[in-house]
């Protein structure tokens, strides 16, 4: 029950930066590995809006959701899109930005790790107040882009425009626009995830490393699937990783993501939700 | 002139695919436009709607010049795009592939309306409104994107092979759904690699050979056919 419980917990946190990941490669055909570093920003973001500048922790994810946000709007605005076709250069800056960033964040506030203050006490059925937080800001947050995606005409121009570029283009979508909101709405779902993570574990300028390649392990996992086959996908990977370091070995907890990952797409190589 | 072309370059990364084309097509005629395969047909048609941009010469609707433009701006115009290979959104319904066309208008009792009309007009549009338009087979996927299409407004309507795939009865169909829009007043540039189907409605026809518009005549000018079926069967 424990390990199922930490398991969705964490799971959350791959699926909030998967979702992003999963939107943004659908329409502009890029890994973006800056994801991560939107993570870590947005923690440090998080941790200082509530140490520094003493406002509450709510004020603190949306400072970060916020940060987030705007740094997947420039990294689109002035990296992504001048590279628009070029599949490689696009995956070469986005292994760029994401060392760079890595060392920016080192420099500006050094490896030593920081402690983010708890901001609610007591527990539930043995999870803390702060672990339940995070799953229940993830459904939230599932859902308000489940509704943005499927009910708003920016949304039916992201889901046409994912199914055919130049064919939505054609019928009057400007393809920018879609592209910096949903590098934006991507930003805005790993500084969540970021600010979410940082009150259980430490602040650290590499924490977002694992969490990004879990996020691209459920991305490749759902195959590029619905916003539900992202969530379901993170939540199942957190799950089973919990499991097997519970149940077989805490030594490996890192690498079942990825034997999963082999596993799925050595018999279902679209993945589990496979559409495209 | 409703849509003029002046000496249009059109590169794709190194390759040079339209080398100096001149053409000029009338309001309210059917042009079709032939050429061998990779002749730069499609490669016309999409510069003329945004998706490519050309190295140099100028491409004018109704007196705008609308090269440099982006595909939006140029819809809101009046040229709609039918793209090569039925370009509809498959895991979306055919309700809202049909409000997809009407993305860029505002007004939404009227788009209500129109997709009411698209559904009187192609029936089995109206019948699986709510499915899946992956699901559709050939045919009705090219109805669907051809309702897409009409219901942007457009006043110009470039067809990149239409007919494609489909059995010989529908093509008798996607014929006489093109010369009905012609006869409402939609001004249409063909691509087609049906001849028959092709010549059979078409007012002008012109031929693309090495970049350039090597030939144009009216459809009822026998030289225009012969011309077209050497570029065709090497004959």
């Amino acid at each position: 029950m424990l390990q199922i419980g930490n398991g969705l917990i964490i799971g959350s946190i791959y699926a909030l930066v998967a979702l992003g990941i999963n939107v943004i490669w659908s329409i502009a055909d890029v890994p973006d590995f800056s994801q991560g570093s939107i993570f870590v920003v947005s923690a440090y973001i998080g941790y200082f809006t509530v140490t520094w500048v003493k406002l509450p922790f709510v004020l603190a994810l949306l400072a970060g959701m916020c940060v987030g946000s705007l740094m997947a709007f420039t990294f689109e605005r002035f990296l992504y899109r001048r590279w628009r076709g070029a599949g490689r250069v696009q995956l070469l800056c986005a292994i760029a930005l994401f060392f760079l960033w890595s060392n920016v964040v080192n420099a500006l506030w050094t490896a030593k790790a920081k402690i983010f203050p708890a901001y609610l006490k007591g527990s539930l059925l043995g999870f803390s107040y702060m672990r339940l937080v995070v799953v229940a800001v993830a459904v939230i947050l599932f859902v308000l882009v489940y509704i943005f995606i499927m009910k708003t005409k920016i949304g039916k121009a992201i889901r046409a425009a994912s199914q055919e570029s130049e064919a939505a283009q054609v019928l009057g979508i400007n393809i920018n626009t879609v592209n910096s909101v949903v590098f934006m709405l991507g930003g805005a779902l790993s500084g969540a995830a970021g600010v979410l993570v940082s009150p259980l574990y430490a602040i650290f300028p590499t924490m977002g490393d694992l969490p990004l390649l879990k996020a691209l392990v459920v991305v490749i996992l759902g195959g590029f699937g619905t916003v539900g086959g992202v969530l379901i996908c993170g939540l199942g990977l957190g799950v089973l990783e919990a499991l097997g370091a519970g149940y077989l070995s805490s030594a490996y907890q890192h690498g079942y993501a990825f034997i999963i990952l082999i596993v799925v797409l050595t018999f279902l190589p679209k993945g589990l939700f496979g559409k495209m | 002139m409703f849509l003029s072309i002046t000496d249009l370059f059109v590169n794709y990364g190194k390759l040079e695919v339209l080398k100096g084309v001149s053409m000029e097509i009338e309001e309210g005629e059917i042009s079709l436009l032939l050429g061998a395969n990779g002749s730069g047909k499609s490669t016309l048609l999409k510069t003329i709607t945004g998706l490519n941009r050309p190295i140099s010469g100028s491409i004018r609707f109704q007196e705008t010049k609308i090269n440099g433009m982006a595909s939006y701006d140029i819809l809101r115009l009046g040229i709609a795009h039918i793209l090569e290979g039925r370009k509809i959104f498959p895991l979306m319904t055919v309700l809202e592939n049909l409000e997809l066309g009407a993305y860029s208008r505002k007004n939404k009792r009227e788009i209500a309306r129109d997709i009411e009309a698209m559904c009187e007009r192609f029936p089995i549009l109206g019948q699986k409104r709510k499915e899946q338009s992956g699901n559709l087979s050939g045919g009705e996927q090219q109805t669907l994107v051809i309702a897409l299409a009409l219901m942007t407004k457009a006043k110009l309507l470039l067809m990149d092979e239409p007919s494609q795939g489909l059995s010989p009865l529908l093509v008798n169909e996607i014929a006489n759904t093109i010369t009905g829009l012609n006869r409402d007043g939609l001004s249409i540039v063909l691509v087609e690699h049906n001849l028959r189907l092709g010549l059979s409605i078409a007012d002008k026809v012109y031929v693309l050979e090495n970049g350039k518009i090597a030939f144009e005549a009216n459809s009822t000018d026998l030289s225009g056919v012969e011309y077209a079926q050497k570029i065709y069967l090497g004959g």
